[in-house]
């Protein structure tokens, strides 16, 4: 009896959950076309999302980003917001993890009801909320690197990004090394995201500049020694060694390469500018690597004509008095992303709304950032070229810009 | 000193007029759930219960069985990429996909329950850390299959004939319903022959085996078993994400597994799904309120870390029996009163 | 790829594995004595070498520094063994096992606040270009490591062989009831294992630091490599630590460089599932030492 009645019971609650299920299936269709993007603003401050790596591996980056927008926005809110509308940041930790960054945007457009957001600060962590987010028409600015967080555009409405395209840097980086005449290289990719995305663009890019990549490691992101990597380079005897990592694996690198007395040339991708590369490299070790990055460690060998110089400056300056600590592209790149989303805010005049965001961030033009001048069209959601990108040396302990 | 982690199992002795009522509260939670809750809270829930689902296996191993996996999240991730790859590279259907997925990790598990059948404690848990880590290095470098670790993108939702489940609410009705099932399949099984053999193993496998009791047999179906939960769990995460990559499926997601069983307790089977919902509950409370507090978030983040160190040794030293643990002991004491 | 390269990718190795041995070392003596896999012993070496490396940036001289660091270790293992070990002692190994997961995530969430999330650095003990011998380059601080593994592997020798306390702790490690009939406490044995294991974690800190800087979770990784090394020993013996660690290092680097540099950390923990399969009783014991 007991038995039959457990059965009947939980037959009957899995049954109910089924008939829910198909009744909401079949309405569904409709109602998720209806509810997207019409949502305007309460004037009392425009609401913008922050997805960023607080915690986790990627919490190197995550920390001076965030330092960096809410630097924009209290700036911005201080002289009076947008036409006196002041903007508000709601931030979340994605915990450098995939899942948690779309629970993260899910609940900065359900729950908050946010504009826009930012973020994720990485490949992976942006990649797992693009699907939702065109879904629900919610513009987002990326701070991750990867190409295909922005490409094809056709499948990606509602999605831009301010890092330079390996594919700009690797343009950049190959032209540099054709003129050095180095044709044989090495290439160590962080084994992520990040180093496979390098890797995989700077194979086609090279192939343009006659340039023969005879080898290819890989190095753990909390990888303690990269010297096996290394030795093993040092056999095939390249003419240089181009480096896709980040923190603290791509400063490892530089002390091994050092350690193991090697005198090829090394170049680094943006990736490894931490604002702290001499130091956590060694300053011994540094002398002589190459990056490929931003300009914020230069701006006074920028020539006077430069459109970035003055804003660059300002921003230097202001980070280094405001959190006593060093500036880096990467986080320059978060300044950029909340740059970009202001100026749209600003061009869409009285009609605020995640559409108008959206098509007037397609519609920036010659905006001067810290990462390069965007240019931005329905074709392009990132916006710079690889102009945009420097060649920096290390000479005598200080970065210098190479010409 | 086998016998200290023994654990009591719940009596069985609730009325049927109780057992009705809690049913039917259940039933009616679930039904308006979604109503109440809102898109973001719902979504939340489903999680929950994906999580749920390859928690109650880990209980299964872990309470009755006595044996500690840092493996689930691998078949966790086994599942989710099987589905992905095959939905993706052979074009399968999502359903047979899910099939394939919980034959892979079933399959898996046993190679890895059979070789490791003689390892006691200690070794065993080591043992499935080894394979958790040489499995996300595979899930790394088998870029070809895998994506990488940028990951693999495009794995459908699950659909019934034309209709595809899309909205958070359809999938909040499906993954409980699955929920249940399997709660409700693990339920009985610990409760039949076969649960108390497995249970007698725990206490003393020495006096089992001299009983006749085919202990490596036992060990390496509840093995199969848990893996098989963390298979179909996986299978229905990568459908229901659309996206997956290797460093979800890592140790630290594993640690979390064992969290969340740990808080809800050992001890009975619903343990699972107290310790995932209370532990997701927490996690969100904390993240809302921490930073109201503490006007940094990269502080909360951290205390959030410290939250759940000092939450894991205190349950562990206070309530080695979870939550479901405590709530029998109150209960027991209450009636020991009366 | 010729043989100055394979002596180079060995003696790499060797430096990494002098790492490895000593984090083994820990383990072991921790889980002879408490029966428990410390899964924290990793976050032991993260906090010397960020206490270190604060210290040092902080303007202390680096070689107070790195005593502070290996007392501040030493002090935290005993914190943990007390607060945290010690009350669910009765609990069984299970539990105990979870709480040092427990303690693992508390200490790397406490660092995190303490000292954010940016990499530090420390100098190396030993400054300089790297040495020349024979076409194979060995950088000056791996002279350092070897040379600390070397002494710590005498003064363990002579601590376990030539004290009494030391006695009594290998006594406790062998077996807990007869020791404590002969008259050793093992709680406070128990103590002394986390104090040992912890310092050895705080000086495999301030050695690693140098060479791969320090975050706040850099103990994870570091942390189950030493366990591999202690498994590959066999898990009981502290000469088998000491050869598992060493193993394991040359092994890691022989494969980064001569097979793939992507799997190489696979490696590592392929072996670790191979030998218990194959000898559970580690790869250097003869006998079985199987605890009862």
């Amino acid at each position: 009896m007991k038995k039959i009645l457990r059965s009947v019971l939980s037959i009957s609650l899995v049954l109910s959950l089924v008939t829910g299920l198909m009744a909401c299936s079949q309405t569904n269709t409709q109602e998720s076309n209806t509810e997207q993007a019409t949502s305007t603003v309460n004037l009392d401050a425009y609401k913008i999302g922050v997805n960023l790596e607080l915690t986790g591996s990627a919490s190197v980056w995550g920390l001076p980003q965030k330092n960096a927008i809410e630097m924009y926005v209290k700036q911005l809110n201080e002289n009076g917001g947008i036409n006196g509308i002041p903007i508000e940041l709601v931030i979340y930790d994605n915990e450098s993890n995939e899942t948690q960054s779309l629970v993260v945007s899910k609940k900065l457009v359900e729950q908050d009801q946010v504009l826009a957001v930012i973020g994720g600060g990485t490949t992976p962590t942006t990649m797992a909320s693009i699907p939702y987010m065109n879904k629900q028409g919610v513009p987002l600015v990326s701070v991750g690197s990867g190409d295909e967080i922005v490409l094809p555009v056709e499948e990606r409405k509602w999605i831009f990004k301010t890092p330079s395209n390996n594919q700009d840097i690797s343009v950049k980086i190959a032209e540099f090394l054709q003129n050095q005449e180095k044709k044989d290289i090495a290439f160590i990719a962080l084994n992520n995201a990040y180093g496979d995305s390098g890797l995989s663009v700077f194979r086609e890019v090279a192939a343009d500049y006659d340039i023969n990549i005879v080898s290819v490691e890989k190095v753990g992101l909390g990888d303690k020694d990269a010297k096996p990597q290394l030795t093993r380079i040092k056999s095939e005897n390249p003419d240089a060694i181009l480096v896709w990592a980040i923190p603290p694996a791509a400063s490892i690198i530089n002390r091994n390469y050092w350690e193991l007395n090697m005198h090829n040339m090394l170049v680094f991708s943006a990736g490894a500018g931490a604002n702290a590369f001499i130091e956590l490299a060694g300053k011994e070790a540094a002398e002589e690597t190459y990056i490929a990055s931003g300009k914020v460690w230069v701006i006074d060998q920028l020539s006077d004509d430069d459109p970035q110089k003055t804003f660059i400056k300002n921003y230097v300056s202001n980070y280094e008095s405001l959190y006593n600590d060093g500036v880096s592209p990467i986080d320059g790149m978060a300044y950029d992303a909340i740059h970009l989303i202001v100026k749209a805010i600003e061009l869409s005049g009285d009609e605020v709304s995640r559409e108008s965001i959206r098509n007037n961030l397609e519609k920036i033009q010659d905006l001067v950032g810290i990462t390069g001048v965007f240019n931005l069209s329905p074709d392009n959601h990132q916006g710079l070229t690889p102009k945009d990108v420097e060649i920096l040396q290390v000479q005598n302990g200080e970065w210098t810009l190479v010409k | 000193m086998e016998n200290r982690n023994e654990v009591k199992m719940l009596p069985n002795d609730l009325t049927i007029t109780k057992r009705i009522g809690y049913s039917l509260f259940v039933m009616v939670f679930l039904l308006f759930a979604p109503l109440l809750l809102g898109s973001y809270f719902t979504g939340m829930f489903v999680l929950m219960g994906i999580y749920t689902i390859a928690a109650v296996g880990l209980t299964l191993l872990m309470g009755y069985a006595g044996l500690v996996s840092l493996a689930q999240a691998s078949f966790w991730g086994i599942g989710s990429y099987v589905t992905g790859i095959a939905t993706t590279h052979f074009e399968w259907n999502i359903w047979l996909s899910i099939m394939l997925a919980i034959i892979v990790s079933a399959v898996v598990a046993g190679i890895l329950g059979f070789v490791t059948r003689n390892m006691e404690g200690h070794y065993f848990t080591l043992a499935t850390l080894g394979f958790g880590i040489v499995l996300n290095i595979i899930l790394v470098e088998e870029g070809d299959w895998t994506g990488g670790s940028s990951g693999m993108t495009g794995i459908p939702s699950l659909s019934f004939l034309e209709y595809s489940i899309n909205s958070e609410t359809a999938w909040f009705y499906l993954i409980w319903a699955v929920t249940i099932l399997v709660l409700l399949l693990f339920r009985n099984l610990v409760h039949s022959n076969w649960g108390r053999n497995l249970r007698s193993i725990h206490s003393s496998s020495l006096a089992s085996s001299a009983m006749g009791i085919n202990t490596g047999r036992f060990r390496l179906q509840a093995f199969i078993l848990s893996a098989v939960t963390g298979g179909l769990s996986g299978a229905l995460y990568s459908s229901y994400m659309g996206f997956i990559s290797p460093a979800v499926f890592n140790f630290e997601m594993s640690i979390k597994f064992v969290l969340m069983v740990v808080v809800g307790g050992l001890v009975s089977i619903w343990g699972a799904v107290i310790g995932v919902v209370v532990v997701m509950l927490l996690v969100e409370f904390l993240r809302d309120y921490l930073p109201l507090i503490f006007h940094h978030s990269s502080a909360a983040g951290a205390i959030e870390i410290i939250f759940f160190g000092l939450l894991l040794i205190i349950m562990m030293i206070y309530m080695p029996g979870g939550i479901v643990g405590a709530i029998e002991n109150l209960r027991m004491k209450w009636r020991g009163e009366q | 790829m010729d043989i100055t390269d394979l002596f180079q990718l060995l003696f790499s190795g060797l430096s990494v594995g002098g790492i490895y041995a000593l984090i083994a070392v820990g383990f072991v003596t921790i889980y002879n004595v408490n029966g428990v896999i410390n899964f924290a012993q990793g976050e032991f070496v993260m906090i010397a070498a960020m206490t270190a490396a604060s210290l040092v940036s902080a303007g202390t001289p680096l070689w107070i520094s790195a005593v502070i660091a290996v007392i501040v270790a030493a002090l935290v293992g005993v914190l943990v063994q007390r607060l945290a070990l010690h009350p669910a002692r009765l609990n069984g190994d299970v539990v105990l096992l979870i709480i040092t997961i427990g303690v693992s995530t508390l200490l790397r969430g406490l660092a995190l606040m303490i000292w954010g999330s940016n990499p530090k650095t420390l100098p190396p003990f030993m400054k300089g270009e790297p040495v020349n011998v024979l076409e194979i380059v060995i950088p000056r601080q791996d002279f350092f490591i070897a040379g600390i593994a070397v002494v710590m592997m005498v003064l363990l020798f002579l601590f376990f062989e030539k004290t009494m306390l030391g006695s009594a702790l290998r006594a406790c490690m062998m077996n807990r009831e007869v020791s404590r009939l002969l008259g050793i406490f093992p709680n406070r044995m128990a103590l002394l294992s986390f104090l040992l294991g912890a310092a050895l974690a705080g000086v495999v800190g301030i050695s690693v630091a140098p060479v791969s800087l320090a975050t706040y979770d850099m103990g994870l990784l570091i942390g189950l490599k030493g366990f591999v090394a202690a498994v590959l020993g066999g898990l009981v013996s502290i000469p088998g630590a000491v050869l598992g660690g060493i193993l394991l290092g040359v092994l890691e680097s022989l494969g980064a460089g001569l097979v793939s540099s992507g799997y190489k950390d696979a490696i590592a923990f392929l072996i670790l599932l191979v030998v218990m399969v194959i000898r559970p009783q580690g790869i250097f014991r003869v006998k079985s030492g199987k605890r009862v």
